[in-house]
């Protein structure tokens, strides 16, 4: 099994009056493949724990490997270039951006890559038919559903066929229902293949989808097991 | 301290950025209205207000020190028009050497000091004469010799002069003298070796405001001595005519400079303002649930914007004076007055004042809409992500195939529309200012050269001032002295008269030509160059004050023998009061001898030497390099200056106009690029977008700009003819803006865009995505 997400002694401390330590001292390994739930109670650090995988934030020390990227050696340029073709990220809050599309959000990626608009537009409707939100393709964010919102936030996150999926609480903002369809869309592609590292507080989805449960206190990693997932497959 | 008062100082600090461009902006709108406005009124009457300072003479006049005794000249002080009088000093003719070898007369003064009751010299540099061995020179002479102090004035071989060190540099408002010394420095004014000299008085008049009352205090003085004995005279009146009339010139477009500046300033205030109170709503929201009355949260917003916009006045105002006063300068040596501090307290206080309330009216408009809403409305408005759908532009620029992050740009950039329009207003007038600065500098280049007509013209022989010299050559032998000359391209042969013309209210003056002449280079405004017998041409002044048309025959009187011309071209002529006649030899009923000759070499040939060669000492010719610096007015290049200076602050608001839109905008985006960073847009990308969005304002900017710009030139050049000149203006003048210049000036939309965008889009490709996502 090949290790896509490698954190050595990943620290992060903010520098306010006092010092506030969100990374402790984290070391662990993600196999590509793999549906890895990040759990712990507010402020535990797993929000911070995504950022600095995904190339949002950087860590006060340690090194993170990200499909062979150090991602402390890159500059900014080169992490922005390393979120747009290695990693997707589902925020909670959706992040679209509200004067474009649907099927437009789902496209900047692509663009931003240099793909040729046609192109972005064939891959950003193959998701959309995938996800069944293709009807949605010319709506505005801000007139759809949080559940419309995040599944195409999940396209724009795929656009790029990137080998790991980050999401960030992506069924916090949802109702219940909208909440079991993003999880079974994230199940489904866990299945065929696709790595998902997935924070949450809701025990039961990450019972039901998870093969993989890392809990986090304090910024320290306090448990660490693999789950029999009901939705998600284990890695192979 | 009151809660609002505390709230508003603490805003200030805490807010840095804001309160660091709203002084900024009101600095420079302080600057640039003070510096306008001390001009426009300073410049108004440069002459009246150097002439108060040095308590001027209404009247020099000069008397023949062979034909009058000093005390006889002293007596005229008492004479009744005079109220005050300086002198007598003592001028004597003094032959120097200047640069080339060149000989120059100039008359030198016998002075004891500089100042006096009137007509006191300013010290422009060093110091008066304090012993013999000493010389002080006029601005004029330093400027044209460039001798300043410490240099050695030189005496030709005939000098009555030894050589004399210069001290000083000294500015008089008559031009009574070149150069000033000690008064035991001059020669004796007796005796059989004693030099031609004359003793000049400076009278102040109990009525002065007339010619005519001039006139009749010069025939009371000349009437008190021998009638011979005046030499001359000269009056403020056409000093100041001369003067006023220049000034003049500069009214208009520094008029339209002013507003300008004003216009641009209270758009970018009114602009930055609101913006600031769009973007702290939320905080109005907060204020008003902790217990704020709308009025309290009115006055803390107003306030807030209002003590950075007096701190930008505190400074501005110093500043724009400070930066007049080099302008003030240039204007007083252009009209060689003496240098004088320009400050225009209540005209300036006013135009701050003007700022101050558009500042202060701004924050209160806006800051009032949001004190009306509720808190949770306030706070929700500031809360949520803008916008719920995309704009016509957004889906247009989105097909243009241009890489994504500038289209994102381009498609944004109008989704503020008033900041967006005012934004290019701003660009609006710094593209329309620097339009019409390059435009009036091709034009006052084109008018220079058409004055000096240098490149037709490249030596001016004279033997018209050696009439006394019996070996002097004649009018046939110079013509083939300079016909036979090697390097000789072509050249015209010059006689001066006058004739009578009905409508004219005076003798009119003529030039006559010998050969063609249609190539000596004056710029026709209407018809064409004379070409036959009895046909002339004439300036607009001519035409205006006779009420003549082209084509017209003018009934004329040469001598007493009746001629007759026919109009056939108006030319841009600057010579005089513009009313004269140029014609040919051939339209005058008799054999005119020609005093003077223009002449055009061949390419290649060395003016100087072709001067020297036909004009040697002692040949009773005289020969002028006819270059374009000769006539480069000072006021023109004045007027350069000034236009320079305005054009760089406005372009300086302009783009500070831009700044302030960009940083707000970024403000407002900050999440969708937070967004678009996290889905992968590179720093560099983040720069193109914003680029792209303000690239837009410029060329609106440019597109509106630049007419504008043409129009303001066309517009100002015409006024400024008629009112420094009375003459009509070229077509030739107007037609300065090829293609070329055009293009360039439309990237003057894109550069001040550019200028104003490039940092704060910086910030934003450097802003931390975790901090504004984890900040919704």
């Amino acid at each position: 099994m090949t290790s896509l997400v490698e954190l050595s002694e990943v620290r992060k401390a903010y520098n306010g009056h006092r010092e506030s330590v969100a990374l402790d001292s984290i070391s662990l390994t993600i196999a590509a493949g793999q549906a890895a739930c990040v759990m712990g109670p507010s402020g535990s650090g797993k929000s911070t724990l995504l950022n600095v995988i995904g190339g949002l934030d950087r860590p006060s020390s340690g090194t993170i490997r990200v499909a062979g990227h150090d991602l402390g050696k890159m500059g900014e340029a080169a992490l922005a270039r390393f979120r747009r073709t290695q990693v997707g990220i589902v925020f909670q809050f959706f992040n679209l951006l509200n004067n474009l599309s649907a099927l437009e959000n789902a496209m900047v990626p692509a663009q931003l890559a240099g793909v040729r608009r046609s192109e972005a537009r064939r891959q950003a409707l193959e998701l959309f038919e995938r996800l069944e939100i293709a009807p949605l393709r010319d709506q505005y964010p801000m007139r759809m559903s949080g559940g419309q919102r995040q599944r195409v936030a999940i396209a724009r996150a795929l656009v790029n066929n990137p080998v790991l999926l980050l999401a960030d609480e992506p069924t916090g903002a949802l109702d219940s229902h909208s909440g079991e369809q993003v999880m079974t869309i994230l199940a489904e592609l866990n299945r065929n293949g696709q790595t998902i590292v997935l924070v949450t507080h809701d025990e039961r989805l990450a019972h039901a989808n998870a093969t993989r449960l890392i809990r986090l206190v304090d910024g320290a990693v306090v448990s660490d097991r693999n789950e029999p997932a009901l939705g998600m497959v284990r890695a192979r | 301290m009151s809660s609002v008062l505390r709230k508003m100082v603490s805003d200030v600090r805490r807010h840095k950025l804001q309160t660091a461009i709203v002084s900024f902006v009101v600095f420079l709108s302080a600057l640039t209205g003070t510096l306008a406005l001390t001009l426009l009124v300073e410049t108004d009457a440069p002459y009246d207000h150097a002439f108060a300072q040095v308590n001027g003479a209404h009247l020099l006049v000069w008397f023949e020190s062979s034909a009058v005794s000093e005390q006889q000249v002293a007596a005229t002080r008492s004479l009744p028009p005079v109220a005050q009088a300086g002198g007598p000093w003592r001028v004597v003719p003094a032959s120097i050497t200047i640069a080339g070898g060149r000989v120059r007369d100039i008359p030198v003064e016998g002075r004891d000091q500089a100042g006096g009751a009137i007509d006191r010299l300013t010290i422009d540099g060093g110091r008066w004469v304090q012993s013999n061995g000493e010389v002080v020179l006029s601005r004029e002479l330093a400027d044209e010799t460039g001798l300043g102090v410490g240099y050695t004035l030189s005496p030709a071989s005939n000098s009555v002069f030894p050589s004399l060190r210069v001290v000083g540099i000294a500015v008089s408002m008559g031009d009574e003298a070149a150069a000033w010394v000690e008064p035991g420095q001059l020669p004796t004014a007796s005796g059989a070796t004693a030099p031609p000299s004359e003793y000049l008085m400076a009278y102040r008049l109990h009525n002065a405001s007339t010619p005519a009352e001039i006139a009749s205090a010069v025939n009371t003085i000349t009437a008190s001595v021998r009638p011979d004995a005046v030499s001359g005279t000269s009056n403020y009146l056409d000093a100041k005519l001369s003067a006023d009339r220049t000034t003049a010139v500069m009214i208009p477009f520094l008029l339209a400079f002013s507003v300008f500046a004003l216009v641009a300033s209270a758009l970018i205030i009114a602009n930055l303002v609101g913006g600031a109170v769009i973007t702290g709503t939320r905080e109005i929201g907060i204020m008003k649930s902790v217990g704020f009355t709308p009025a309290q949260v009115v006055a803390t917003f107003a306030g807030r914007m209002t003590l950075p916009a007096v701190a930008g006045c505190v400074a501005g105002l110093p500043a724009g004076v400070a930066l007049s006063q080099p302008f003030l300068d240039k204007t007083a040596h252009a009209f060689g007055l003496p240098r004088t501090f320009g400050f225009a307290p209540g005209v300036d206080a006013l135009g701050v004042g003007a700022i101050l309330l558009t500042v202060a009216g701004a924050a209160l408009l806006a800051s009032l809409r949001a004190g009306r809403q509720s808190a949770a409305a306030a706070i929700a408005a500031g809360t949520s992500p803008a916008g719920d759908g995309g704009s016509l532009q957004a889906r247009l620029t989105g097909a243009i195939p241009l890489p994504r992050p500038a289209t994102l740009g381009l498609g944004e950039s109008l989704d503020r529309p008033v900041r967006s329009a005012m934004t290019i207003a701003a660009i609006v007038i710094g593209v329309a200012t620097a339009t019409f600065a390059v435009g009036l500098h091709l034009t006052l280049s084109e008018v220079a050269s058409a004055l000096t007509r240098s490149q037709q013209v490249q030596v001016e022989v004279d033997r018209a001032g050696n009439k006394d010299n019996a070996g002097g050559l004649g009018d046939d032998q110079t013509a083939a002295l300079i016909a036979t000359q090697r390097g000789t391209a072509r050249f015209v042969s010059i006689a001066h008269t006058d004739v009578s013309v009905s409508g004219a209210g005076e003798t009119v003056p003529v030039t006559a030509y010998r050969g063609d002449s249609s190539w000596i280079g004056y710029v026709l405004i209407h018809g064409r160059w004379f070409s036959a017998p009895g046909e002339a041409v004439a300036p607009t002044a001519f035409f205006t004050r006779t009420g003549h048309h082209i084509g017209d025959a003018v009934s004329a009187s040469f001598f007493g023998t009746p001629v007759q011309f026919t109009l056939v071209g108006e030319i841009f002529d600057q010579q005089g009061d513009d009313i004269l006649l140029r014609t040919g030899f051939d339209s005058l009923p008799a054999r005119l001898v020609a005093g003077s000759y223009e002449v055009q070499l061949k390419p290649g040939t060395d003016a100087l030497a072709w001067a020297s060669s036909v004009a040697p000492p002692g040949s009773g010719l005289s020969a002028r390099l006819n270059n374009q610096e000769n006539g480069i007015d000072t006021a023109f290049l004045l007027i350069n200056s000034v236009l320079a200076g305005l054009a760089v602050v406005l372009g300086l608001i302009a783009v500070s106009g831009v700044f302030n839109t960009v940083v707000l905008n970024i403000r407002e985006k900050a999440r969708d690029f937070a967004i678009l960073k996290a889905v992968g847009m590179t720093p560099r990308q983040v720069v193109t977008m914003v680029l792209a969005s303000v690239s837009v304002l410029g060329l609106l900017g440019a597109f509106v700009g630049i007419p504008s710009g043409i129009a303001l030139h066309r517009y100002i050049l015409t006024v400024m003819g008629q009112i420094a000149t009375s003459t009509g203006v070229p077509d030739l003048f107007f037609h300065v803006f090829s293609p070329t210049l055009l293009a360039v000036l439309a990237l003057a939309g894109l550069v001040i865009a550019m200028l104003g965008a490039t940092l704060p889009a910086q910030w934003a490709a450097r802003s931390r995505i975790t901090e504004v996502l984890q900040a919704e």
